[in-house]
């Protein structure tokens, strides 16, 4: 079945915790700055959604998530992985709150409908903290972010 | 001699619920609830314009941003007088409406069914639907971990029983996602809704949206009428201890939602009052003059109990050690009171002030009390109240009648009051020249959630905890029972991805 989308590029996280929105905030930079895109690909907001995402993903054919990620390097380090790659923990829940992207991904491979492709740009956070501005590391990479992202297109 | 339990669910995240419970020969003695994630929305909305205020508050939930920004919105139109257009009422009931559907079968199928339904029984199925055929060759393959509960669980259904409820979660997630369609279709621009703004909706009705809202509404009635509600019932019999397991405080709260043309909270669908030391026949009015939020034992600086509109929060964290200890501040949550008095919210209380016909001659029939087991009943029962309501408000929308309020932003103090699905939300505002000079926020999980209080008297779902059987201490399933029979809220910071392995992170990193 042809779906909507060739590409969904996903923005996630919570802005109110400033480098926790930096998927969000990039994704409000390509809509300010009106970065072209081919029309087969959309961008979405996704803020802290976890199974209301279901539909806008399934109606994909490949997404690429902008999301922030604890890897290990400095504030503002850019990474890119296919989910297939990534072995994540399923962590039992004990709240519909703790529901993430990656149990979304997986109800949708119940239900047969995961995307073909999978791929997260995420960036190193410096402060999860309330407030809503990205710490200076963080705001600089997403010139840089939008960069990767076109290049998955 | 006693011995203490923490679950402390999530580790990676910033915000969860970590719950300690003292258990003495077999049974839970004594309870600490304490929320980690400090909530200071209110600093961030200080100064800013108050009709933005909407915006920010819904992205404190990620479950719930619809009634955030509902209530956000009201707030704003306390404080101004507005009044809503009729199609700007019905049109917000359907979208609150829709959340109620998503949020209790969610709740229900992906959350608390593994606490019962034992997913694994799969393994025996001998028909012929792919979707189970296909569960039962993850089972198979040894990968149930989307479905395997932390702790071993004293399972009790039949084999048959457990492959319906499997069945029908599959069937579940399908309506979850037909809803968030006609959300979308409500709401605008999803996954936030962006078209509650302050002095009604944005949304352009036509015909075609109004038809394909009957049909959304008509397929998750059906859903609810003849799986969910009785899967629900023939689950119950089963485990029918927890119908005397998680009794609670027995005081009850709901501002209530969904008002008729008359925008009398009392005469709202889900209507509005308050009940006391377990006297369910006996509902009283609700007044939010009578709530003050504690903060004795919440890491917030000062001592004074509060009314929400001049509340404070002045973070002032001290670690507690390895146990919450009753004299000490152990949770960012603060203890709103009403009355002095501890309420459990959410759907058994709005059901009960309510006085629900369906609810009591179940609870009869089952012979049971406020408990775990009465609020998985009045969740289901509350979703077919609303969506069998909701097919009425349809009708009634206006193709041509005005969707919104106009007004100019002044200066006044308001309340905006929704009832989020797990429970009384409330938002209260001061304007100062239409910028914002104060912001409080007491959503669900306070009131459920809440510490104690400056009294030393318990949270709801800490006293709710305390006489719970506990048979084996590193398989408290028990307990993760009476505390997901609230559907607890805690705020939403769950994208970070942890790359656990030092090796594979530094071999994705790209810049």
């Amino acid at each position: 079945m042809a779906k909507k989308w060739r590409v969904l590029v996903l923005g996630v996280g919570n802005i109110l915790l400033q480098d926790e929105g930096f998927g969000v905030r990039v994704i409000q930079a390509m809509e300010e700055r009106r970065v072209p895109l081919p029309p087969d690909v959309t961008l979405l907001d996704g803020g802290t959604a976890g199974f209301a995402l279901m539909n806008p993903i399934a109606e994909a054919e490949k997404v690429v998530v902008v999301d922030t990620v604890k890897g290990g390097g400095p504030p503002g380090a850019l990474y890119r992985f296919d989910t297939r790659e990534l072995g994540v923990k399923r962590m039992p829940m004990d709240s519909l709150h703790q529901v993430d992207f990656y149990q979304v991904l997986e109800a949708l491979e119940q239900l047969g409908e995961r995307p073909e492709q999978v791929v997260v740009i995420g960036c190193e956070p410096k402060v999860i903290e309330v407030g809503l501005e990205l710490s200076p590391e963080v705001a600089e990479k997403i010139d840089q972010a939008i960069e990767l992202i076109l290049a998955e297109l | 001699m006693s011995q203490f339990i923490t679950v402390d669910p999530l580790t990676r995240i910033e915000g969860h619920l970590r719950v300690e419970v003292e258990v003495e020969n077999g049974k839970v003695k004594d309870a600490w609830t304490s929320g980690t994630l400090f909530r200071g929305l209110e600093l961030i909305l200080r100064s800013r314009k108050a009709e933005d205020a909407w915006l920010v508050t819904q992205r404190s939930c990620g479950v719930c941003p619809i009634p955030h920004g509902m209530a956000s919105s009201r707030s704003i139109e306390d404080a101004y007088k507005l009044k809503l257009t009729d199609n700007a009422r019905l049109v917000r009931n359907l979208i609150e409406g829709f959340q109620y559907i998503n949020s209790h079968l969610l709740h229900f199928y992906h959350l608390v069914a593994l606490d019962y339904v034992d997913v694994t029984a799969v393994a025996q199925y001998k028909g012929n639907d792919s979707r189970l055929n296909e569960i039962k060759s993850l089972i198979a393959a040894g990968d149930t971990a989307p479905f395997t509960p932390r702790y071993n669980v004293d399972y009790r259904l039949p084999v048959e029983a457990n492959i319906e409820a499997v069945a029908q979660y599959v069937e579940a997630l399908q309506v979850y996602r037909r809803a968030n369609e006609a959300l979308a279709l409500l709401g605008g621009k999803f996954p936030h809704a962006m078209s509650m703004v302050p002095g009604g909706v944005t949304v352009k009705l036509t015909p075609t949206i109004i038809s394909q809202l009957v049909g959304y509404i008509k397929e998750a009635q059906d859903f609810i009428d003849n799986k969910h509600i009785p899967l629900v019932l023939a689950v119950a019999p089963y485990y029918l201890d927890y119908g005397k397991i998680g009794v609670g405080c027995g005081n009850f709260l709901a501002w209530g939602d969904f008002p008729d043309a008359s925008m009398d909270p009392k005469k709202q669908l889900l209507p509005r009052g308050a009940i006391f030391g377990g006297d369910i026949a006996n509902v009283v009015e609700a007044d939010i003059e009578k709530v003050a939020e504690h903060v004795a034992h919440s890491w917030y600086k000062g001592a004074e109990a509060k009314q929400p509109l001049h509340g404070e929060t002045e973070p002032e964290y001290k670690s507690f050690g390895e146990h919450a200890k009753d004299g000490e501040k152990y949770s960012w949550l603060k203890a709103p009171r009403y009355d002095g008095k501890p309420m459990e919210v959410g759907p058994l209380a709005r059901m009960l002030v309510k006085q629900d016909a369906g609810l009591l001659n179940l609870a009869q029939k089952l012979n049971i009390g406020p408990s775990v087991l009465a609020r998985i009943a009045a969740r289901a029962l509350e979703a077919k109240v609303v969506a069998d309501a909701m097919l009425g408000w349809v009708t009634e929308l206006k193709l041509d009648g005005p969707t919104f309020t106009a007004y100019n932003p002044h200066s006044g103090e308001g309340h905006g009051f929704a009832e989020a699905p797990r429970g009384a939300l409330s938002h209260h505002i001061v304007i100062e020249g239409g910028r914002i000079k104060n912001y409080q926020q007491v959503v669900p999980t306070t009131w459920n959630g809440g510490p104690r209080d400056a009294n030393g008297v318990r949270g709801p779902m800490e006293e709710a905890l305390v006489g719970t059987p506990v048979k084996d201490p590193t398989q408290p399933v028990e307990i993760c029972r009476v505390v997901r029979s609230f559907d607890p809220c805690i705020a939403c910071a769950v994208h970070v991805v942890d790359l656990e392995n030092p090796e594979k992170a530094a071999a994705f990193r790209v810049v």
